[in-house]
């Protein structure tokens, strides 16, 4: 029996569930699609997203680099030997040494190339870290504030206040002074950031909870006697996890910047440890002298912004569950 | 529906129903249960002190207008309603155990074991990520220690005794795959995959349409005689309660007006409350019709009239109406009525 045509109640049945409008193409293979799990038609449809697609193939490519840097890099940039001091220091960008000084070096001697691969480790460890515990954190604290209101709610949601009106450089000075001893490393720059980050999304997700909380399943579901955790996990978070994983992308892409804002104004990390930022706010010391050390990982945190802002909009189309095509 | 097999027609075991009885032989007794609720302007009674009681394998209707509480009622008996509302006091004897004293997790092992209750919506009642099998099987798993493919095994046959045709594939299918009365049947099969001794029904098909409405009102009553379990059907519709239930309470504002067995409070109905919506009655096959053919309109819970809270729209109000709140009288045959007028 073909859903769309000979039963007609489907139609109406549907209405209350979507928020995109009928597709065209929902009459045409009604069975086809059943028999699909909820993952599998969310890989179809981000599939089918162009932009998502290039975003997702730039950051699997990034996240291969960074991984691979020692594999790939022309030199390693933590070892002074392997830099080239005199003959490629502040060398311009030049097409003569193949992939090497294709970006130019820095005073060092370091090629930018170098840089850029071995930087693309901590810009992406620190952004991608942080958000992650930023939404486990948020999550959780969101899920129960929103879940089960009241009290616990109210006082949750205090909390998640003052953590979102801290304002960022302060305790990041903070953190490096009481526990760095005036120095940022990789991991007060992933901690502090989680600090910062995880009241957004707890808020995001108290929102989306309360209202999946008065929702007829999650009473349904409480009805049969399942426990409040799984319904938190099982139930909700899944109808949750649309705007969530948006989020996540989007929080990703502003650590990115962020981090290299910190870099640049000199709070972040310290020489030797290299980032994109720590790159990108060398050149300035430098008056924009040698202009190639500041452009080319400039470009690099653009283009992965915006791969990542591509990716999340593609997350957000394939992840709508009510959607079929 | 008949086919062998159902996990209902093998274990019709008589433990449920018999053991544990409240001393009266009554499977419910709700005695003065009030629920409240807090809001801006003050504590709305939404239920206020009302009384019930149904035997197992007997069916209790209960009707009135929107708003009068009947919903609340069903929540409150399944420990379900939430702040800004409480249980404010009264007694809910079920098995022998006042629930209302339960632990929440004494509570969750009697929901969806021993009381389970279908909904009003059947288009929101089932979470969209999830197959229908998957939710009903879950339903089994939280009780039972059955492997997943016992539990989806036992769907099955569930989807089969509810009338979905092809289960085996139906299993598989999300919500937004199935029609309203489908859903439906499956929020059924998930309230009986335990075999509860009581059965809340909250207007189980004044979202379907009337052959799917019928169709589903058969299934109910068809468990009932198999399973005997006891059923509490909320229902706006009197023609439903003719015909599903042993007997009825009338509610209005919160409270009982009137309560008997169904052919006594049909035909001869003492409460000018009941008399209005008897004569308002649906012609048949008109679903989700308005009862408005009494004068005026519900109060407002927050602003109750003193005395009787019908008297403003009861067509044989008297001066003691407007001052004192009459009884609940038993009457000759049984029936009781909350009016001045006996
Ligand atoms: N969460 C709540 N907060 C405040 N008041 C509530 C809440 N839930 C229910 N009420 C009040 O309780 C009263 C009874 O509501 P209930 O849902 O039980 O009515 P009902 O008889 O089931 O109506 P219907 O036939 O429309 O389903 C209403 O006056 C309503 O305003
Ligand atoms: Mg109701």
């Amino acid at each position: 029996m073909a859903i769309g045509e000979s039963d007609p109640q489907s139609r109406a049945v549907l209405s209350p569930f979507r928020t995109t409008g009928l597709s065209p193409n929902r009459e045409a293979d009604p069975i086809a699609t059943r028999q699909l799990t909820q993952l599998q038609l969310a890989w179809i449809r981000l599939r089918r997203h162009r932009l998502g697609m290039i975003g997702l193939g730039v950051m699997i490519f990034l996240v291969l680099m960074a991984i691979f840097a020692p594999l790939i890099a022309p030199e390693n940039i933590y070892d002074p030997n392997s830099n080239d001091i005199f003959g490629a220091a502040d060398k311009a960008p030049t097409l003569h040494d193949g992939l090497r000084y294709l970006f130019g070096a820095d005073n060092l001697g370091r090629s930018v190339t170098s840089l850029i691969i071995w930087g693309a480790r901590y810009t992406l460890l620190i952004s991608f870290t942080a958000t992650i515990t930023s939404t486990l954190i948020g999550v959780v604290v969101g899920g129960v504030a929103g879940f089960y209101g009241g009290w616990v709610d109210s006082l949750l949601m205090r909390v998640v206040d003052v953590f979102l009106t801290l304002p960022a450089l302060s305790v990041l000075l903070v953190a490096a002074a009481v526990f760095g001893h005036g120095n940022t490393t990789v991991l007060l720059v992933i901690i502090v950031f989680t600090v910062l980050g995880w009241a957004y999304i707890a808020r995001l997700v108290r929102g989306s909870f309360l209202s999946l909380r008065s929702m007829e399943f999650t009473e349904a579901a409480r009805s049969v006697g399942v426990s409040n955790a799984r319904i938190i996990f099982r139930h909700i978070l899944p109808n949750a996890l649309r705007p969530v994983l948006v989020a996540t992308t989007l929080g990703i892409a502003g650590n990115i910047s962020f981090e290299a804002a910190i870099d640049f104004l000199g709070f972040g990390l310290q020489y030797p440890d290299t980032s994109w930022g720590t790159a990108l706010a060398f050149a300035s010391q430098e008056q924009f002298r040698v202009w190639w050390v500041t452009v080319w990982p400039g470009v690099f945190l653009t283009i992965t912004i915006v791969a990542i802002n591509f990716v999340g909009d593609g997350l957000s189309d394939a992840l709508d569950v009510r959607s079929k095509n | 529906m008949r086919q062998g097999g159902s996990p209902i027609s093998v274990s019709t075991d008589p433990r449920e129903a018999s053991a544990g009885r409240n001393a009266s032989g009554n499977l419910l007794e709700v005695t003065d249960l009030k629920t409240y609720f807090k809001t801006m302007d003050g504590v709305v009674k939404a239920v206020d002190g009302i009384d019930m009681a149904i035997a197992p394998g007997k069916t209790l209707g209960v009707v009135g207008e929107s708003g009068c509480g009947k919903s609340v009622t069903s929540l409150s008996i399944m420990r379900l309603v939430d702040l800004p509302g409480w249980i404010a006091g009264g007694q809910i004897k079920f098995d022998g155990k006042d629930l209302v004293k339960l632990s929440e997790e004494e509570m969750r092992h009697i929901r969806g074991n021993k009381i389970s209750m279908i909904f009003q919506e059947p288009m929101t009642s089932l979470n969209p990520v999830f197959t229908v099998g998957n939710q009903v099987g879950e339903a089994i798993r939280v009780h039972r220690k059955v492997s997943k493919s016992e539990a989806e095994a036992r769907v099955v046959d569930l989807f089969r005794m509810v009338g979905i045709p092809s289960p085996e594939r139906r299993v598989k299918d999300y919500p937004h795959n199935m029609s309203g009365g489908m859903r439906q049947r499956v929020m059924i099969a998930m309230a009986l995959a335990l075999q509860p001794s009581l059965l809340i029904a909250d207007e189980p098909t004044t979202a379907l349409d009337v052959t799917i409405q019928a169709q589903i009102l058969e299934l109910i009553k068809d468990l009932r005689t198999k399973v005997n379990t006891a059923v509490l059907l909320i229902t706006h519709d009197i023609g439903v309660v003719a015909e599903m239930a042993d007997e009825v309470i009338v509610m209005y504002t919160g409270k009982v007006v009137e309560q008997g067995d169904v052919m006594s409070v049909l035909r001869n109905p003492k409460h000018p409350y009941t008399v209005g919506l008897l004569s308002s009655i649906p012609s048949l096959g008109v679903k989700n019709q308005r009862l408005n053919v009494i004068p005026g309109t519900v109060p407002s819970p927050l602003n109750l009239p003193k005395g009787c809270t019908f008297a403003p729209r009861c067509p044989h109000v008297m001066g003691i109406c407007h001052e004192q709140e009459p009884p609940l009288k038993t009457l000759e045959g049984g029936v009781k009525a909350k009016c001045w007028l006996y």
